[in-house]
């Protein structure tokens, strides 16, 4: 990982990263608002590079695009959480579907309430909440492997499952993000047991259109302090 | 070699107002997508074309496509330097805005720079995918290094006079190289750092000043 994914910004702004960089950028993008800020502020840049070398293209490619539009749909808007999710079914294995536990809510208005975290270890594992029968999950991708995700309604409650993500220093958990419009929300504050995680926290209410996990000190944040070690879309 | 921006300073450099430039409300072609709307009003809810094709209106996209098809095809003809590619690619833009319509956010930029980016970064890809597939001759990966030099020297040269070209001329010579060669150009700032022989370090402050500069230059933000 790229010590500091900030300064590429300017860079990712003009395609000017490679592969490796522009996908571990990505990755940190969605937990960062001081990135995203300095981003928007140069897309009208971006916008303005781009007219100084307008040139019209030929007729055809007009009437090539708009006799696609049928065969091409479109996407369901972010501004209702829920439609990320749906979108999820064209892009990717569908996993999680917060879109199930909304769907009512968010027909018109986006409410993001305010997740109620509780941290906390009482015996619960993972299985436990992942067999809950309106359970969903993700797999959060990191550069170790796979933490494993299920998150239940019914039961509030999220778990974690990684077999490998290492133990911290005292003094620091694993801090799980609810990650929707680009801002993050705490989501419960995990322990390590000889370096695996399998453990749940209480969780109401969450829109979440990814998930990251960061490392917290032990009373967790408001924001992500470090860079996400795992991260998934949903 | 000699510089990829080959601006006469002199010959705009006396047009210049005192303060920002504003891209939008001073020259009423660059707001592509909000004519007929003053720049201030940007945040009132009136829905663009875009806007309007987020909803599945295919009238509204196809004004977008007017108003923009000009920015998105000379975006990408200019990185992938072949117009029979370039019309394909942009077809892909088209398609993938119309996709994404109902995405689009004006608190992240306006129309044409949705556009624009996602037709650079199209562009970039495709040439990127041409190179990678021949990228086992290395012998032909220098001499399309150098090919692309002198191309990247013609690609700036010929600018429509523009705001941003009046922004570029007040950049250093150096941050207009680097910023000229990662857009223009097509290429990664690494790219960059090896064609300059200079170190990479050095272009992503150089990329960063520009942009930060023509942002400020063109009153992009407060």
């Amino acid at each position: 990982m790229t010590p500091d994914l900030h300064s590429l910004v300017a860079a990712y702004a003009l395609d000017a990263l490679d592969d490796d960089e522009r996908d571990a950028f990505e990755a940190h993008l969605p937990a960062c608002a001081t990135c995203q800020a300095e981003l928007a502020g140069y897309a009208d840049v971006v916008g303005e590079l781009a007219e100084a070398t307008a040139d019209r293209p030929s007729p055809d490619v007009r009437d090539s695009v708009l006799a696609r539009l049928d065969e091409t749909e479109q996407v369901r808007p972010t501004s209702m959480p829920t439609s990320a999710v749906a979108d999820l079914a064209d892009r990717r294995r569908r996993k999680l579907s917060i879109a199930n536990m909304l769907t009512a809510a968010a027909a018109a208005v986006i409410l993001i309430v305010g997740a109620v975290v509780m941290s906390g270890s009482d015996g619960d594992g993972y299985d436990d909440v992942a067999s809950a029968a309106d359970a969903v999950v993700a797999r959060l991708e990191g550069e170790r492997g796979a933490v494993e995700l299920a998150y239940s309604a019914d039961l509030d409650r999220v778990a974690l499952r990684g077999d490998d993500v290492g133990d911290l220093e005292p003094g620091l958990r694993y801090a799980l993000w609810a990650i929707a419009y680009g801002t993050p929300t705490p989501a419960g504050l995990f322990d390590t047991d000889d370096g695996a995680i399998d453990d749940t926290a209480e969780l109401t209410d969450v829109v979440a259109e990814a998930w990251g996990i960061t490392v917290e000190p032990e009373s967790g944040s408001d924001a992500p302090t470090t860079e996400i070690l795992y991260f998934a879309e949903t | 070699m000699t510089s990829p921006v080959a601006l006469e300073i002199g010959t705009f450099g006396v047009a210049w107002p005192p303060g920002p430039v504003s891209g939008h409300s001073e020259r009423g072609t660059v707001g592509v997508m909000t004519s007929g709307v003053p720049n201030r009003d940007r945040a009132t809810p009136c829905p663009s074309a875009i806007e309007r094709a987020g909803s599945g209106d295919r009238a509204a996209f196809a004004e977008f496509y007017d108003d923009v098809s000009p920015v998105v095809f000379g975006t990408v003809v200019r990185v992938v330097r072949n117009r029979a590619i370039a019309e394909e690619v942009t077809q892909d833009v088209f398609l993938e805005l119309w996709k994404q319509a109902p995405r689009y956010d004006r608190s992240k930029g306006s129309p044409k720079a949705w556009a624009a980016t996602v037709a650079h970064r199209r562009a970039v890809d495709r040439v990127r995918s041409e190179e990678s597939a021949r990228a086992r001759d290395v012998a032909d990966a220098n001499h399309r290094v150098a090919e692309r030099d002198v191309v990247v020297d013609e690609v700036t040269a010929d600018l429509e006079r523009s705001t941003v070209v009046d922004a570029l001329a007040l950049l250093s010579e150096a941050q207009r190289e680097a910023v000229g060669l990662a857009f223009y150009g097509g290429h990664t700032y690494r790219e960059v750092a090896a064609m300059l022989n200079v170190p990479e370090g050095t272009i992503k402050t150089r990329i960063r000043d520009g942009l930060s500069r023509l942002r400020q230059l063109m009153g992009a933000t407060p």
